[in-house]
């Protein structure tokens, strides 16, 4: 022999060092290795080998075995009693897996929703480095922050800040008319862009017919669903398409856009669309109609680029103040500005992230209550194990694994759940997810540390109270340390109600608002009037239509407007009246109207006249304005006073009666009405109130009697004065559905209780039945805890409640009082749900025959 | 103080015997030698640690040796404890052998 020491294999040590002990490794290998260079020596090489591999290979499954072995068969013990205990205490199982599993379809949904709003406008290349600009305007009365900026500002920004690398401006058109030979639909979603668009944002051609489509004039981008729906299997680019009777060529042809972006678009119109309008002046520093973006540099520091901008609109238009600052584009969507009496996604994304938390952790506080109760039947098997020699760490885990276990089926059942509810979801929420979106590796990331979570929380207090038991007592029968008086079970009772006290006040405050909001009287009535969308040459035909409708009993009145009279957009600085202090930056509403505005919407004239068409004159010099302006104006009679909108000097002819015209979040601010027809842009129409039906069916044959070429697309005011406040409606919606599963769960849990108390009083309600107690005294026994249990969380959760509600009412300026009735309404509905709950277990223990109950002892 | 198993006896046994020189190739090859079966180091170390744990057996490292490849041994020694277990281990055998001998075993079930 050479050497006098040969290494065996490596592989061989390998599987040695893994299965042996920690301890025991070493001397293992070194024992195996001496005896097989001694068998070297004895029997050669070649049978030494093969006698070691022999050796390795049954050692290593001896170590398995006495490893490992003994552990499975207890863990297979641990999941027989698992589940036979499962199948035993059936209504136990079901109302513990029955909770858990909804307060985790409730966590897979809000987990959806929160990811997706989270995912707005991620996935831009530059994503970091793209900004929109907003504008922060400040008035003397109020301020305001606006994402609407003037037209010439990109090009100043790009041509003056070096670190502005590139810029792009997005016009929002809304919904146009699309004709392309016979088809002739309206599209909404259509957008006007700067050339740079698509080098800026991260959307992708999928065909295009030179290098930038977007730079020639006239031309169009539209995407693939566009292009298959007007174009079918034939080649989109280079056709012409009809947009609003103006003709476009399609130079560029995109795949769909994401939905979770808020720079929504199915097509993209050239900026120079914009030239044809005698309105739009590419150089005015005063109006503004469009967003715009900027890329900076990859180095610029962005608080420099936002400080030297800031005053650039200041310095272009005279007399303004207002600041400019840079949004994150991944902002824009949580932060949202561009609704601009909204809060934005994020405060929803907090607000339903806390009522996940809040449901589960109401979920796992039934989860608690019920297996601590079940467990205590089972204090005869822990002192079982305990007496055949289980440690304590062992009985923990045997609990905890139990309880994990409930969790995991949990946690399929809530699959199931999410994914049945998942319809419903997306109606209200207005999203579009499938079940696939379930499968999402963050989603089940996040379900599955939950239901660890839930599995280890419920599982721990049981755990450790039943794994301290002493098995002596245990199996001598005194089991009932600690439990005579369930006071975590209680306060846990108290809490879980609580919470959906809590609930059920923000519920009912916000159905209340809400409810307050769509029924306020608001000064002029919004039923019945449709509104149709001017475009194109429709305005050269109002006055014939107008005419024509009118002579209809049916159609009570037309008239025209700015804007829908449910939302007057525009804000303005630009007034003037006698004696106005000149420091003073007053932002007042303003719309465009045709004569019978007022009258059609049905609003009071408190003093002066209304437009009429009789006054040739009215047009431009006449001014109406509201009381809230009048009061600003401040003279006992304004009527006939001078004023000055903008350009136009006047007089003013009539006061209105305040009416809301914007969202009932602000005050009514003061207002300026002035006749003009040459820039309205709704037609707005009183139809009969008894008959809708037949008034339509006459407006539709009226219109495309004179208006051919254009499909009627109508709406009715009361549905754009709902959508102001859509989110509250939604919000009120979701959490409803919240509030019920919150209440249910926490009366699932309620129910196990009731059924545990009556269970350990069972030979108490027997003897104080076999003395004579009547049934009605030992339901009051009974009941009376619970009742005490409700009232002691209302008192402790209704400030809280208030507090909250108080604080969301806040934003609005004409809200409903949060009075007492809701507090003693939510704590009444809450008894008599609890009530009903209870009722079925109390009564059954209460009628039960004392022999059933005393007879085994 | 719960019983030795049959195994537990024989490791015990073995070390024992081997006085200064017992460790895992030397009581594994007496007991393989006695018994005629083969002993899986598995077995051998679990029964061993089981001892020690117990308190029968107690463990001293060597100093590496170079026919290990640098490894050292365990060694095992037996203690007062152990020796008792053992001799009780014995007292049982004899006890319940105690009214029977060869002649009345072989004549079986007749």
């Amino acid at each position: 022999m050479k050497k006098c020491c040969n290494s065996p294999s490596r592989s061989g040590n390998f599987i040695l060092k893994y299965l042996a002990g920690r301890n025991d490794r070493n001397a293992v290998i070194g024992d195996i290795e001496e005896e097989y260079n001694a068998k070297i020596l004895s029997v050669g090489l070649l049978k030494a080998k093969i006698w070691y591999w022999h050796l390795v290979t049954i050692s290593a499954f001896s170590f398995i075995i006495e490893r490992f072995y003994w552990r499975f068969m207890m863990s297979g013990n641990y999941l027989k009693v698992a589940f036979r205990n499962l199948f035993k205490y059936k209504v136990f199982s079901i109302i513990n897996i029955a909770g858990l599993a909804s307060g985790m379809a409730c966590c897979i949904l809000i987990g959806l929703w929160i990811l997706d709003e989270m995912s707005y406008d991620n996935f831009h290349e530059n994503g970091d480095r793209i900004f929109r600009i907003s504008e922060h305007h400040l008035y003397s009365d109020s301020d305001l922050i606006s994402p609407i900026t003037p037209a010439p500002l990109a090009s100043y920004l790009s041509e003056n800040f070096p670190d502005i690398v590139e810029t792009a401006r997005v016009f929002k058109l809304g919904s146009m008319l699309f004709n392309y030979e016979n088809k002739r639909f309206y599209e909404n979603s259509i957008i006007l862009a700067d050339k740079s668009f698509f080098q800026v944002f991260s959307y992708k051609y999928l065909r295009k017919d030179s290098e930038n489509p977007l730079s020639s004039p006239n031309s169009i981008v539209i995407n693939n669903s566009l292009a298959e729906k007007y174009f079918g299997d034939n080649e989109a680019l280079g056709e012409i398409l009809k947009v609003d009777g103006i003709e476009l060529t399609v130079t560029g042809i995109t795949e769909d856009i994401p939905l979770n972006t808020e720079i929504q678009f199915r097509a993209v119109i050239s900026w120079s669309y914009l030239d044809k309008f005698s309105w739009y002046d590419s150089t005015e520093w005063g109006s503004s109609n469009n967003e715009t973006y900027v890329m900076l540099d990859k180095n610029s520091d962005i608080f420099k680029v936002e400080n030297s901008i800031r005053g650039v609109i200041e310095d272009h238009v005279q007399g303004s103040k207002s600041e400019l600052s840079l949004q994150p584009i991944k902002d824009i969507h949580l932060y949202s500005l561009t609704r601009a009496d909204t809060w934005g996604a994020i405060l929803y994304v907090y607000i339903f992230a806390i009522i996940g938390i809040l449901i589960m952790l109401i979920a796992c506080i039934n989860s608690i209550n019920l297996t601590t109760i079940r467990a205590i039947s089972r204090t005869r098997e822990i002192g079982i194990r305990k007496v055949t020699g289980a440690y304590r760490k062992q009985i923990v885990s045997q609990f905890l694994g139990e309880s994990l276990l409930l969790s995991f089926l949990s946690m399929i059942l809530a699959i199931i759940i999410s994914i049945a509810v998942l319809p419903v979801f997306n109606e209200i929420t207005h999203k579009n997810y499938y079940p696939g979106n379930i499968g999402n590796a963050k989603v089940l990331t996040i379900l599955f540390l939950v239901t660890l979570c839930t599995g280890l929380l419920s599982g721990s207090y049981p755990s450790a109270y039943l794994s301290a038991l002493k098995p002596d007592k245990i199996l001598r029968g005194v089991t009932s340390t600690g439990m005579k008086k369930p006071y975590l079970k209680r306060v846990l009772v108290i809490f879980q109600f609580g919470i959906s006290i809590v609930l059920i006040i923000s519920t009912l405050t916000v159905y209340n608002q809400v409810k307050f909001m769509l029924n306020k009287d608001i000064g002029w009535d919004k039923e019945n009037l449709v509104c149709i969308r001017i475009r194109g040459d429709v305005r050269d035909s109002y006055e014939i239509l107008k005419e024509e409708l009118l002579k209809f009993k049916k159609i009570k009145g037309v008239t025209a407007s700015l804007y829908d009279p449910a939302v007057f957009i525009g804000n303005t600085t630009g007034i003037y009246w006698d004696g106005k202090n000149t420091n003073e930056n007053l932002s007042v509403g303003f719309n465009l109207v045709d004569s019978d505005f007022l009258k059609t919407i049905n609003s009071d004239i408190i003093s002066g006249r209304s437009f009429s068409s009789d006054f040739a004159s009215d047009s431009t010099n006449y001014f109406i304005i509201n009381e809230s302006l009048a009061g600003y104006i401040g003279k006992n009679d304004v009527v006939g006073s001078k004023f000055t909108l903008w350009q136009n000097k006047g007089i003013i002819i009539g006061v209105v009666k305040d009416f809301h015209f914007q969202s009932m979040r602000s005050e009514i601010k003061p207002c300026v009405l002035l006749k003009n027809i040459d820039f309205l842009e709704y037609i707005i129409i009183r139809i009969d109130p008894y008959d809708n039906e037949s008034a339509l069916k006459l407006i539709r044959n009226k219109w495309s009697e004179i208006l051919p070429d254009y499909p009627l697309d109508f709406h009715f005011v009361n549905e754009s004065f709902k959508s102001i406040y859509q989110n509250e409606v939604d919000m009120s919606k979701i959490l409803r559905y919240f509030t019920i599963l919150a209440v249910f769960i926490a009366c699932l849990g309620l129910f196990g209780l009731v059924s545990f108390i009556g269970e350990r009083k069972k030979k108490e309600i027997a003897i104080r039945k076999v003395f004579g107690g009547s049934v009605s005294s030992i339901i009051r026994l009974i009941s009376g805890e619970f009742i005490f249990l409700i009232v002691i969380s209302s008192l402790i959760s209704s400030p809280v409640a208030y507090i909250l509600a108080a604080k969301w009412l806040e934003d609005f300026a004409y809200k409903v009082e949060s009075g007492l009735t809701f507090f003693y309404l939510a704590g009444l509905f809450l008894l008599l749900i609890a009530g009903f709950t209870v009722s079925f277990q109390i009564v059954k223990s209460a009628n039960s025959n004392p022999i059933d109950s005393i007879s085994r002892e | 103080m719960k019983d030795l198993t049959l195994t537990e006896e024989m490791f015990l046994l073995a070390v024992w015997k081997l006085r200064d020189n017992a460790y895992g190739v030397t009581i594994r090859r007496h007991v393989s030698e006695v018994t005629d079966r083969t002993y899986p180091y598995g077995t051998l170390y679990s029964a061993l640690d089981k001892l020690v744990r117990r308190g029968f057996l107690t463990k001293t490292e060597s100093d590496p040796t170079p026919e290990r490849g640098g490894r050292s041994k365990n060694y095992y020694t037996i203690t007062a404890d152990g020796l008792s277990a053992l001799k009780n281990a014995l007292e049982l055998k004899k006890a319940m052998w105690g009214d029977m001998n060869d002649v009345i075993l072989d004549k079986g079930l007749k």
